[in-house]
């Protein structure tokens, strides 16, 4: 064997050995940054159903608690009407004595009913944490008494809306690792096909800086 | 290029038991064939998985719409219709005691006669509201002593007129279970490294002579490591 047929040998393994190295970290890249798309889709998929569900919660919990307001509100309108009904009746014009007689006792009686009705609207409105039997869904949906109580839902829907963003960032660069894998594979099968050589060597530097491009581009997903 | 500078090993002087070139070629293909049929197993799972969840997750939402509708369907019948009624019906009893009351104070005949009148025709009307009240069921003395707390047990009384099937409407346990669907899919998906090991190991066999057999080993390892995991992973789900 003369010493070039050696050097040609020696080129030809190592240009091999890169070929083996770079096939394995084309499938290991591929497999990774998948799993990162996977599992970024899978973050992305979960905090859009929480957005949604969170803005669903914000529909029931206000459409639940409407009738509550609506009854207790009307529940004091009441009392007011009865008293507003007392009043009337005594300074309304009466002609006869036992016509004033009846209507003054009956302010009396629209005054004492007002008291006593505002009494039993107040107990009303005054709901316990829960009762039994009656699950938590429906017993937190009717709690909400003003802008304030609204608030955290509305948080809660934009923190999931940031997740979903989060991830779907990081999905898009997992999908755009994996499109340079692709390519990373073609530069590599390529190189086999021309072989050892300045041309194979350059098509398997060049599979070799892509994948590491694709890589870091998966990876700088996590970083978001 | 020096001999150093490169990961094959080309030295076959040490591989004098190795098998043949051609059979060393057909034990890589087999590697990597199980290799690939193992990825495949576990990518098409992962993928079933994926799409399982996903499925879940739309169900989750439209479970939690349709419990949502019920609850705002069931507050609504609570306040506009049995609430209501039975304030209605307080109202009514209450004016009608305190009318009885002032009558029994008044001396004048006429004035009682009217005011007891008054107080008798509330009554009624109280009673014959009462009556449709679900809440009251006829018991008129019943809506003065009504609390809270009576509200939320009737509240619980509608809901469970409802049917099984909207009973059992549970969007977070069909998210939970989503979730962990999805969560296995992405750990099958993570053995696909494990599984592109052996890839690694596989065609690095083809070219290191020398480290054959540990190449060889190493690339089994991972497959029955990946597989004896998804197992165990399919097992959870």
């Amino acid at each position: 064997m003369t010493t070039d047929d050696a050097s040609t040998s020696a080129e030809t393994s190592g240009f091999k050995g890169w070929l083996a190295v770079l096939v394995g970290a084309v499938a290991i890249t591929a497999a990774l940054l998948a799993w990162m798309e996977s599992e970024a889709a899978r973050g992305e998929d979960v905090a859009k159903i929480d957005a949604t569900r969170a803005s669903i919660d914000v529909f029931v919990k206000l459409g639940a608690s409407g009738p509550r307001y609506q009854f207790e509100v009307d529940s004091v309108r009441r009392t007011a009407v009865l008293t507003a009904r007392a009043e009337a009746r005594i300074t309304a014009s009466v002609a006869t004595l036992l016509a004033l007689q009846v209507q003054l006792d009956e302010s009396l009686a629209d005054n004492a009913t007002a008291g006593r009705l505002l009494e039993l609207a107040e107990r009303l409105q005054d709901l316990p944490e829960g009762a039994p039997g009656l699950d938590e869904a429906a017993s937190d949906s009717i709690r909400i008494r003003s802008e304030e109580d609204v608030e955290p839902l509305y948080e809660s829907r934009e923190e999931a809306q940031d997740r979903a963003a989060k991830y779907g960032g990081r999905q898009e660069r997992a999908m755009y690792g994996l499109l340079l894998v692709a390519i990373g594979a073609s530069l590599v099968g390529l190189a086999g096909l021309i072989g050892a050589g300045r041309s194979g060597n350059m098509a398997l530097g060049a599979a070799g800086v892509t994948l590491l491009v694709a890589l870091v581009t998966g990876a700088s997903g996590l970083l978001l | 290029m020096a001999d150093t500078a490169t990961p094959a090993d080309d030295s076959t002087a040490e591989v004098r038991d190795e098998p043949s070139d051609e059979a060393n070629d057909f034990r890589v293909v087999i590697l990597l064939s199980i290799a690939a049929i193992i990825g495949a197993l576990i990518g098409g799972r992962a993928a079933l998985l994926n799409d399982q969840g996903g499925d879940q997750l739309t169900d989750a939402v439209n479970a939690d719409v349709r419990r949502g509708a019920r609850i705002v369907g069931d507050v609504q019948r609570l306040y506009q219709e049995d609430a209501s009624v039975a304030l209605r019906v307080a109202e009514m009893q209450l004016l009608s005691e305190e009318l009885a009351a002032v009558a029994g104070e008044q001396s004048d005949d006429e004035a009682v006669a009217i005011l007891s009148g008054d107080a008798e025709a509330n009554a009624f009307a109280a009673e014959t509201l009462a009556d449709s009240s679900s809440l009251l069921e006829g018991d008129t003395l019943a809506a003065l002593g009504l609390e809270g707390a009576d509200l939320l047990d009737r509240l619980a009384e509608i809901r469970d007129e409802r049917s099984d099937e909207l009973r059992a409407l549970n969007p977070d346990a069909l998210q939970a279970e989503a979730e962990d669907q999805l969560e296995a899919s992405s750990r099958l998906m993570l053995l696909l490294v494990v599984v592109a090991l052996a890839f690694l190991f596989g065609a690095l066999a083809e070219v290191r002579s020398g480290s054959r057999r540990l190449l060889f080993t190493g690339g089994y390892a991972c497959l029955a490591v990946a597989g004896v995991a998804a197992l165990i992973i399919e097992a959870s789900v």
